[in-house]
């Protein structure tokens, strides 16, 4: 959390907004970071940030990440104009995304969900949610349960039911 | 103990229909399996739509020699119409040249009748030096919306006769790498002359003239070959054919005397065995047939017709297209360029393709149903008559025969039952000039814009 507020200063410029997790951590960073949460963005507006912005709902371990992301995508919008700069950062940033959801344990990740959800961050929610879609694809039913640790609350008779409804996708 | 860490319900509804919503069909139709909270969320919000999805049987295609323009074979049905013609949609690009699960590759481009949409080719990269020259290369379309939206398109070359002693059938250093640029994927496929193809399991099948198929993988672009399970010898008098019908890959070989083999490859345990599924003579068809042989089956013949009228504004002529007073040959051979535009012009008049006359007539397997035949007492046989091979139905146990090049018969080949189709030859076409080559079994897919006619 430290280098992710001592990273959030290199950013330079602009206010510096401090935001407070759920057990109490602090993360500083700067409103263009911020701004990236649609949440946040509209208290800047309202000014209602001054005294940091809790976040009752989100885990400290977890808002390290969020802003970890936040603070690597926080060139995306400044950078538009720079179109030198922003491909020269695409291929980091993809790298920088994938790593960042791909090791992830299937409760951290679905929180992370939750987090890009309550803070409005689009881009964070698309690519977390399209992880999971990600490692449901190409699955049978027991691989997905297996998978999330779903427990299978059909009858057989129930399971063979549903699955005639769509013999098409069975095939195989 | 169970439900120990099911992190899937730390999520609000919302949420995991967010998820699910990105899944493609096969894997949602999956998911919609898992239990019951993930039913409930896919079903309440409507997020499969397998009423979309190429699962139902649309059509045939046909292509005649000498003819620019496809003809459409339409199974009655109670969706929107589906025009078999493309001239308003597409840019003069109207023979079918490859059907895939709903689209249907055109010269230049790629069409979807059902949602009339169009999309043309990127450029291909350039032929591999080594086989220019020697071979032609031949097009065939892969796509699978119930798992991607994406199409391909596979370029395989087909020796000249001249070189075909050239290319050994079992060189894999004939493999040249597959094209990223434009999703154009190159396999060298030593094969010769006229192909039927199928696609499943996430491989395309060729069917090559030298008594094999040839499986290309899609997931890791390799190609298997495997034998037909007869050697057929190449003869005028014989029809065969390979496609795909219920539970997978199938081959026909129709006799001169009328004996219908049918195997079908069962790959499953890992190995690919040829069983035979149907052997018997089928000319006992042919004595009931001739009782409604004059009148028109349930199917409607769709063609664009060059001795019509353009005058008039119905568009229906072009589908029904019994005007033929006026035909005389020379029209047909002069194709006349003004009468392809006067046909685009109509054909974009969107309010009359709903007049389109579609027969009552369920097509489905019904007892009840007159023109349902029990083979029973039917022993007569005609053998100057022959059929032709037109395709497999998809999900049924059915294989479409054409008899005498004009009349479409539907063969359920596990119960030895047909249905007669309806007329397959254009009434303006003479035998002589117009011989059918190619036909195309078409499974249409929503998926995408759906036109506003009802």
């Amino acid at each position: 959390m430290a280098a992710a507020a001592a990273e959030a200063t290199t950013d330079g410029g602009g206010k510096m907004i401090i935001l407070i997790s759920a057990d109490g951590k602090r993360f500083e960073v700067t409103e263009a970071v911020a701004s990236q949460s649609q949440l946040i963005s509209n208290m800047i507006e309202d000014d209602c940030t001054e005294n940091g912005v809790r976040l009752p709902n989100v885990d400290g371990d977890i808002l390290t990440m969020v802003v970890d992301y936040c603070n690597m995508h926080a060139g995306d919008a400044a950078a538009a104009g720079d179109t030198m700069k922003a491909s020269s950062t695409e291929e980091e940033l993809k790298k920088f995304d994938a790593e960042l959801v791909q090791a992830l344990e299937n409760p951290v990740l679905f929180k992370l969900i939750l987090a890009a959800n309550f803070l409005n961050i689009k881009s964070l929610l698309d690519m977390t949610c399209q992880r999971v879609a990600d490692m449901m694809s190409g699955k049978t039913p027991e691989q997905m349960r297996e998978t999330f640790s779903i427990e299978n609350d059909f009858t057989p008779e129930e399971e063979a039911a549903i699955r005639q409804e769509n013999a098409w996708a069975f095939d195989d | 103990m169970e439900k120990q860490d099911d992190a899937t319900q730390l999520l609000p509804d919302d949420l995991l229909a967010e998820i699910l919503g990105r899944l493609a069909p096969r894997w949602l139709a999956a998911s919609r399996c898992v239990c019951k909270a993930w039913q409930a969320i896919i079903d309440s919000r409507r997020l499969l739509r397998a009423d979309l999805l190429p699962l139902s049987l649309g059509g045939i295609y046909f292509n005649f020699h000498d003819e620019r323009h496809s003809v459409f074979f339409s199974r009655p049905s109670t969706r929107p119409i589906i025009s078999g013609m493309f001239t308003d949609y597409t840019p003069n690009a109207d023979r079918v040249e490859d059907h895939c699960n709903g689209l249907v590759l055109l010269w230049g481009g790629v069409a979807n009748p059902a949602t009339r949409q169009w999309a043309p080719f990127p450029e291909p990269p350039p032929p591999c030096t080594e086989i220019k020259g020697v071979c032609q290369l031949s097009n065939y379309l892969m796509y699978d919306p119930t798992i991607s939206s994406h199409y391909e398109i596979f370029q395989i070359p087909r020796a000249l006769d001249r070189y075909h002693d050239e290319l050994d059938p079992m060189d894999d250093t004939s493999q040249w790498p597959p094209s990223q640029a434009c999703r154009m994927c190159f396999r060298q496929g030593p094969e010769n002359g006229k192909r039927d193809r199928t696609y499943g399991r996430g491989a395309l099948y060729v069917h090559c003239e030298a008594d094999f198929v040839m499986r290309i993988s899609l997931s890791d672009k390799t190609y298997q070959v495997i034998m037909l399970p007869i050697t057929t010898e190449v003869s005028e008098y014989k029809s065969h054919f390979f496609g795909r019908s219920k539970n997978g890959v199938h081959y026909a070989l129709m006799d001169r005397d009328q004996r219908l083999r049918i195997w079908f490859l069962n790959e499953s345990c890992g190995q690919k065995m040829w069983e035979l599924k149907h052997d018997k003579n089928i000319s006992f068809l042919l004595k009931r047939h001739d009782k409604y042989g004059q009148n028109d089956g349930p199917w409607t013949l769709h063609y664009f017709d060059y001795c019509e009228n353009y005058d008039q504004n119905d568009i229906d002529a072009h589908y029904e297209g019994y005007i033929n007073e006026d035909y005389n040959e020379e029209y047909i051979a002069a194709q006349d360029c003004k009468h392809f535009e006067a046909a685009s012009y109509e054909d974009r008049n969107g309010n009359s393709i709903r007049n389109v006359i579609v027969p009552i007539n369920k097509f489905e397997w019904d007892s009840d149903n007159d023109s349902i035949l029990d083979i029973e007492n039917m022993n007569d046989e005609h053998r100057d008559t022959f059929f032709s091979i037109l395709g497999f139905h998809p999900y049924k146990e059915v294989i479409f025969l054409n008899r005498q090049m004009e009349r479409g018969l539907a063969y359920h080949f596990n119960s030895s039952k047909i249905q007669y189709l309806g007329k397959t030859f254009p009434e303006c076409y003479h035998s002589e000039v117009h011989e059918m080559y190619a036909s195309f079994v078409y499974t249409p897919c929503w998926i995408g814009e759906l036109s506003e006619s009802t």
